[in-house]
C-alpha cells in the first residue's frame, strides 16, 4: 500500500524537489533555509506554456518576475522581433516588475513546451507582511540586483560617454 | 459553420450549468447564506491571523488561536450581555408603557382624528397596532434567540467552514488562479491583487465603522436615560452597514422608542439631535479614518440594490447588497483600468 501511495507522489515529489533546486540557485532566493524555499514554493505560479506561445509582451505592465524550471525562452525586441536573448532551466527574467508596477522592455516567448513559476508582486507584499524576516531578505537582494545593475549601467554610459569624446574628437582633430 | 454549431452549442451548456448551479444554490440557500457569512467573516479576520503569522507562529495554529479567541468572546457575550438584550426584546414585546407614551398618542391621534377627518380618518387606535407590531417582531427575534439547538448547529458550522477558509483560503484562490488560461494570467492576478486590497480595507472599514457607531449611539442613548439603549446601538451599528437608507431606518426605533418611555417631545428631539451627531461623527471623523477608500455609489443605485437585496434574500441581502454592488463596481472599474494598461497584442 505504502509503495502504491509513494508510486502515485513519486513523480510530483521529484517535481517539487527539482522546483526547490532551481529556486536554490536564483540570486533573489539565494541563502534562504529549505523551510524558507518550501514557503517561497507555496506563494509562486506554476504555468505550463507551448512553444511559441507568448508570457508576456513588450508594452504591457508587468506585474512580476518569471523562472524557468523546464524549456527555454527567448526574450524579443518588438517591433523587428529580434532576440535579445536566450533563457534555460534555472534562469529568470522580469524581475524589476516585482519592485514596481512598469511596461515590460521585451517579449518574452516561450521556444519550447516550458515550466515556468511566477513570482508576482502582490504575492511578494504578501510574504512581506506575513513573514517580515523572509520578505526582507528577498527585498534586500532584489535591491542589490537592482544595484549592481545601475553601477554597471553607469560603468556603460561612462565608457560610451568616453568613446562618444574620442570620436568628436578624433572627427575635430580630421 | 461548424465552428458557429461548436460555438452555440457551448454557449448554451455554459448557460445550462449557469442555471443548475444557481438552482442548487437557490435550493440549497440557508448553507450558502452560512457559507458567505463565513467568508466574509474569514476574509474580516486574515489580517489577525496574518499578525499571528508575522511572528512566526504557523498559519493552522495562529487560525486556531484566533478562533479560540472568538469563541470566548462569544461565550462571554453569550452568558453576560445576551440575557440582557432578551430582557430588553421581551420588555419591548410585553409592555410598552402606556403613561406618559399613552397620552401622548392619544393626543396625536385625536388631533389627526380631529383635524383631518375630511380624509375620513376614524379611530386611529396607534398604540394597539404599535404593539400588535412590536409583539410580532420581538416574539420573531426572541424565538430565534430561544432557539438554541439552532443557533449553535449554525454557529457551529460557520466555525467550522470560517476555520478552513481561513487556514486554506490562499490554497482556493491559488487554485482558482492555475485555472486562468495563460493569455489572461497577468491581468487576471493584477486584478485579484489589486481588488483584494481595495475590498479588504473597504469590508474591515464598515465592520469597524459599525461597532464605533453603533457603541457611539448606545452611550449617547444611555446618557439621554433611553432604556434599550445596547440594542438600538447594535440595532444602528448593523443598519450604518447599508449606505444612505441605513442610518435613518436604524435611527427610527431610537426615536420612537424616546418618545414611547418618556412621551416627552423634547427627549425625542435631544435623542434626533443625537442621532443626527452620530452620523456627523461618522461621516466627517469615523469613515474618512477608517474605511479607506469606500466605494461611492449613486444613491438611486444604493436604494435599488437594498430593495432588491431585501426581496431576494431579506435582511442579510439588504445589509450585504451595497458592498456587493460596490464589489462589482470596482472589479469592472479595475479590470477596464488593468485591461487598458495590460496591453496585449497577442
Amino acid at each position: 500500500m505504502d509503495s502504491l501511495w509513494g508510486n502515485l507522489f513519486k513523480g510530483e515529489r521529484k517535481k517539487m524537489e527539482h522546483i526547490l533546486n532551481v529556486l536554490r540557485d536564483i540570486p533573489v532566493f539565494q541563502d534562504l533555509s529549505p523551510r524558507e524555499l518550501v514557503i517561497i514554493e507555496r506563494v509562486l505560479h506554476r504555468r505550463l506554456y507551448n512553444a511559441d506561445e507568448v508570457i508576456f509582451s513588450q508594452g504591457s505592465m508587468g506585474a512580476g518576475m518569471y523562472i524557468i524550471v523546464e524549456g527555454s525562452v527567448n526574450i524579443l525586441s518588438e517591433p523587428d522581433g529580434k532576440v535579445l536573448a536566450e533563457l534555460v532551466d534555472g534562469e529568470f527574467f522580469g524581475e524589476i516588475a516585482l519592485l514596481d508596477e512598469v511596461p515590460r522592455t521585451a517579449s518574452a516567448v516561450a521556444k519550447t513546451p516550458c515550466m515556468v513559476m511566477g513570482f508576482f508582486q502582490g504575492d511578494l507584499f504578501g510574504l512581506t507582511e506575513r513573514s517580515p524576516k523572509l520578505g526582507t531578505k528577498i527585498l534586500l537582494k532584489l535591491s542589490r540586483m537592482v544595484g549592481r545593475r545601475l553601477i554597471s549601467c553607469n560603468e556603460q554610459v561612462r565608457k560610451l560617454e568616453e568613446e562618444l569624446q574620442s570620436l568628436r574628437a578624433r572627427e575635430t582633430g580630421e | 459553420m461548424h465552428d458557429l454549431a461548436t460555438r452555440l452549442f457551448k454557449f448554451f451548456l455554459t448557460i445550462l450549468v449557469l442555471a443548475a448551479v444557481l438552482l442548487l444554490l437557490w435550493r440549497i440557500g440557508n448553507i450558502v447564506k452560512l457559507v458567505v457569512i463565513a467568508a466574509l467573516l474569514a476574509y474580516v479576520l486574515d489580517p489577525i491571523v496574518g499578525t499571528f503569522e508575522s511572528h512566526g507562529i504557523n498559519r493552522g495554529l495562529a487560525t486556531t488561536i484566533v478562533l479560540a479567541l472568538i469563541v470566548a468572546i462569544l461565550s462571554f457575550f453569550a452568558i453576560n450581555v445576551m440575557p440582557e438584550i432578551v430582557k430588553e426584546l421581551k420588555a419591548v414585546s410585553t409592555g410598552i408603557s402606556a403613561g406618559k407614551a399613552g397620552d401622548l398618542i392619544h393626543r396625536i391621534e385625536s388631533g389627526i382624528e380631529k383635524n383631518l377627518s375630511f380624509l375620513g380618518i376614524r379611530e386611529l387606535d396607534i398604540i394597539e397596532k404599535f404593539q400588535m407590531y412590536s409583539r410580532q417582531a420581538a416574539g420573531l427575534v426572541y424565538g430565534y434567540l430561544l432557539d438554541a439547538v439552532a443557533i449553535l448547529t449554525n454557529l457551529l458550522l460557520i466555525i467550522f467552514v470560517m476555520f478552513f477558509f481561513l487556514k486554506d483560503g490562499r490554497g482556493f484562490i491559488k487554485g482558482f488562479i492555475s485555472l486562468i488560461p495563460n493569455r489572461y494570467f497577468e491581468l487576471a492576478l493584477s486584478l485579484i491583487h489589486k481588488t483584494d486590497k481595495q475590498l479588504g480595507s473597504y469590508i474591515r472599514g464598515q465592520f469597524l465603522d459599525s461597532a464605533i457607531i453603533g457603541g457611539l449611539t448606545a452611550i449617547a442613548l444611555w446618557s439621554l436615560g433611553i432604556k434599550y439603549f445596547l440594542l438600538l446601538g447594535v440595532v444602528l451599528g448593523i443598519s450604518n452597514m447599508v449606505p444612505v437608507i441605513g442610518p435613518i431606518v436604524g435611527s427610527l426605533p431610537a426615536i420612537i422608542m424616546a418618545l414611547v418611555q418618556t412621551g416627552n417631545l423634547h427627549i425625542a428631539a435631544y435623542v434626533t439631535a443625537a442621532m443626527f451627531g452620530v452620523q456627523m461623527i461618522d461621516n466627517f471623523i469615523v469613515k474618512p479614518i477608517v474605511v479607506a477608500r469606500s466605494v461611492s455609489l449613486h444613491p438611486v443605485i444604493v436604494i435599488l440594490a437594498v430593495i432588491t437585496g431585501g426581496q431576494l434574500f431579506g435582511i442579510m441581502g439588504m445589509i450585504l447588497s451595497v458592498p456587493a454592488v460596490g464589489i462589482v463596481k470596482l472589479v469592472v472599474l479595475e479590470a477596464a483600468d488593468n485591461i487598458r494598461k495590460y496591453r496585449y497584442s497577442y
